[in-house]
């Protein structure tokens, strides 16, 4: 068959747009797809670094009735795996952020100034505060560089440099924590650094012979992956967070990283003495839960006994051989190291990892100690579940993951921030009945509730206490809240992360 | 007798202009869209590869159908274009007015500039081709070469 010079130019014009052209442009995502699937940290030898504390931030100034901080957000280096420099976008430079100690009812300001090349936004987690103070996802803090990169929302309350944010603290002691919340890209900044502690202390704790000082630790959990040369690895769509939001699809169902830190360092190792320790465990992971569990198991008795959760002490301790800790979870727990001889090294594990991620961190009990502290069988003051038959309203909200690139809903709805999904009145108090599928940590902000029921039956083990954030694989949970405090339009959402940035979330407005 | 012939030939010549110049138009309108697809691709392909593979395969289409109406169109590719755009367009707004369906429901997805502008092609590449369809397929077909 003879082809004319017009048949030839139209064949390789075909060829070209219909062909060549899209194929040509497929190269760079499935190159992408392959490499995010391949990259694994650089190896690190477990329980080698000393367990870092944050640093308690000072107040610049107080007054009567207020202590007065401020924070930088910016870029720094940190050297998490040895050898390595990381950069990190931290609260005053570091990962996690330096710490706030708070008093129950003294109110903190925290001026946060951006000097990131992105906006941020600050939410305190657990906090009960005003809405404008509440860190809503579209309430940014532009760069101070002026530079706005992406603008996907307009709506929010939009400030250039700085932000004041206004913590009343009109709530029991707890440990809390703060970390970024921007709309869409909450995910990857919080990975890269933004988080932080914030702990409200009251008389009644002050009263309890818990220990304390040394032997009251934080250990933040996270989990990440480093490229080769030591860098954070995070699956962005776009990594300069200033277009595109979002994961590479077989990130879909959250970041899980392949190294386990916690307070910022690798499987780090903490020496302890023959005596109880307060270990106040926050899930700062974007995705991972983890089953807790010592190993090996003291001889006698329990591996943790829980003192509080969320939202503060319990009334009574309750003993656990495992804790499952979802993200943004927060268990407060006792071990007592007394149990173990001196040169004992006691493995913190996770019962749900495999190979690197099913270690956490190390303990050697590596003196004899005194002990003075102990474990009253009352803890918090007794503070009656709110009355199931006085709730105003039973509301039904359905959690479904995105899967094969389809959005992460809540009713089957993706996120609008001009749509409320629920108006609750100040100081009623409401069932929600919440549906998960597959696996989602749901928070709730504003509010600290109580889990009613899961399934039909009874509350799960891990369920005690105020909390604000339910981690349900599956089924559903009844939880009773009281919308007290502040009016105002808040947010609630899945705690993964990256089920967050791809719309899982909703607003309610107390009114 | 020469101007009569020069006029008739003019009359003659003006709807082949006229197909020609609306089956340029409609060719740069498809190749406008497939751009605008490929533009999206990679984003659309790393975050869903299933609606990365829609758009490739709308890519693919609207090239072929661009090259095609360059070079002299035939009555089924004016057909197939306008299935192909009437589809996308339908596509676009079933996602957009009713939803990306999904388990027992649908989710609605949100309006952007980039893929209101490809579908505002879209439409006006469909009104192109229907009017091609309405003229003599002389007027439209080039001369075999």
């Amino acid at each position: 068959m003879k082809l004319s010079r017009r048949g030839f130019l139209r064949l390789g014009m075909l060829g070209a747009a219909s062909v060549a052209l899209p194929l040509g442009r497929m190269i760079g995502p499935m190159n992408e797809l392959a490499e995010a699937g391949a990259v694994t940290s650089p190896p690190v030898e477990p329980f080698q670094v000393p367990l870092p504390i944050p640093p308690v931030l000072k107040p610049v100034r107080s007054d009567a009735s207020a202590d007065y901080y401020e924070m930088v957000q910016r870029e720094a280096t940190a050297e998490i795996l040895p050898g390595y420099r990381t950069t990190i976008w931290g609260y005053e430079g570091i990962f996690p952020g330096p710490t706030i100690e708070a008093r129950s009812g003294r109110q903190v300001i925290i001026r946060q100034r951006n000097e990131l090349p992105v906006p941020v936004v600050t939410h305190l987690h657990g906090g009960v505060t005003p809405p404008e103070s509440d860190g809503y996802p579209t309430d940014l803090i532009l760069p101070v560089s002026g530079h706005a990169g992406a603008m996907h929302h307009h709506s929010g309350a939009v400030t250039h440099g700085t932000r004041d944010y206004v913590y009343p603290n009109q709530q029991r002691a707890a440990m809390l924590w703060y970390h970024d919340h921007r709309m869409d890209f909450t995910g990857p900044q919080v990975y890269r650094g933004l988080a932080g502690l914030y702990i409200i202390r009251d008389e009644i704790e002050d009263a309890l012979p818990l220990p304390r000082g040394e032997r009251e630790v934080p250990l933040v959990i996270t989990d990440r992956t480093f490229t080769a040369d030591g860098e954070l690895y995070y699956p962005s769509l776009d990594p300069t967070l200033q277009g595109r939001p979002g994961v590479v699809s077989s990130f879909a169902n959250g970041m899980f990283g392949d190294t386990i830190l916690v307070n910022g360092a690798p499987w780090p190792v903490l020496e302890v003495g023959t005596a109880r320790y307060r270990l106040r465990l926050l899930n700062a992971s974007n995705a991972r839960p983890y089953l807790l569990a010592l190993d090996p198991p003291p001889p006698n008795g329990p591996a943790f006994i829980q003192i509080g959760s969320d939202g503060g002490l319990l009334e009574q301790p309750i003993p656990h051989d495992e804790i499952l800790i979802a993200p943004a979870e927060r268990f407060d727990v006792v071990v007592d190291f007394g149990q173990y001889p001196v040169g004992t090294s006691v493995r913190l594990v996770n019962r749900e990892g495999v190979g690197p991620t099913a270690e956490v961190m190390r303990f050697d009990v590596a003196r004899r100690e005194e002990e003075y502290s102990e474990i009253p069988d009352r803890l918090a003051r007794e503070e009656p579940l709110p009355d199931p038959s006085e709730a105003m309203e039973v509301r039904r909200f359905q959690f479904i993951a995105g899967f094969f690139g389809w959005p992460s809903t809540v009713n089957f709805r993706i996120f609008d921030p001009n749509r409320i999904a629920a108006r609750p009145r100040l100081d009623t108090t409401e069932i929600w009945e919440l549906h998960a599928d597959p696996e989602h940590p749901i928070h709730l902000h504003l509010v600290q509730f109580r889990v009613l029921s899961r399934n039909g039956g009874p509350p799960g083990p891990w369920d005690a206490g105020w909390k604000d954030t339910v981690f349900m694989r599956g089924g559903s949970a009844q939880v009773i809240a009281r919308f007290s405090g502040y009016r105002g339009k808040y947010v609630f959402h899945c705690h993964n992360l990256e089920h967050e940035d791809m719309m899982m979330m909703e607003n309610f407005e107390v009114v | 007798m020469t101007v009569t012939t020069r006029r008739n030939a003019e009359q003659i010549a003006s709807p082949k202009i006229a197909g020609r110049r609306l089956a340029v138009g409609a060719a740069g309108m498809a190749f406008a869209s497939e751009l605008i697809h490929l533009w999206v691709l990679p984003g659309e392909f790393t975050l869903a590869p299933m609606r990365g593979a829609f758009f490739l395969l709308v890519a693919m289409a609207q090239g072929a159908l661009a090259v095609n109406l360059l070079f002299g169109p035939r009555r089924w590719t004016l057909r197939l274009g306008l299935i192909l755009n009437v589809a996308i367009v339908a596509t676009w707004a079933f996602t957009r007015l009713v939803g990306l369906p999904m388990l027992i429901t649908f989710v609605r997805l949100p309006v952007g500039w980039l893929d209101l502008t490809a579908t505002a092609l879209e439409i006006a590449l469909i009104a192109t081709l229907i009017a091609l369809r309405r003229m003599d397929p002389s007027a439209v077909a080039r001369t075999r070469g």
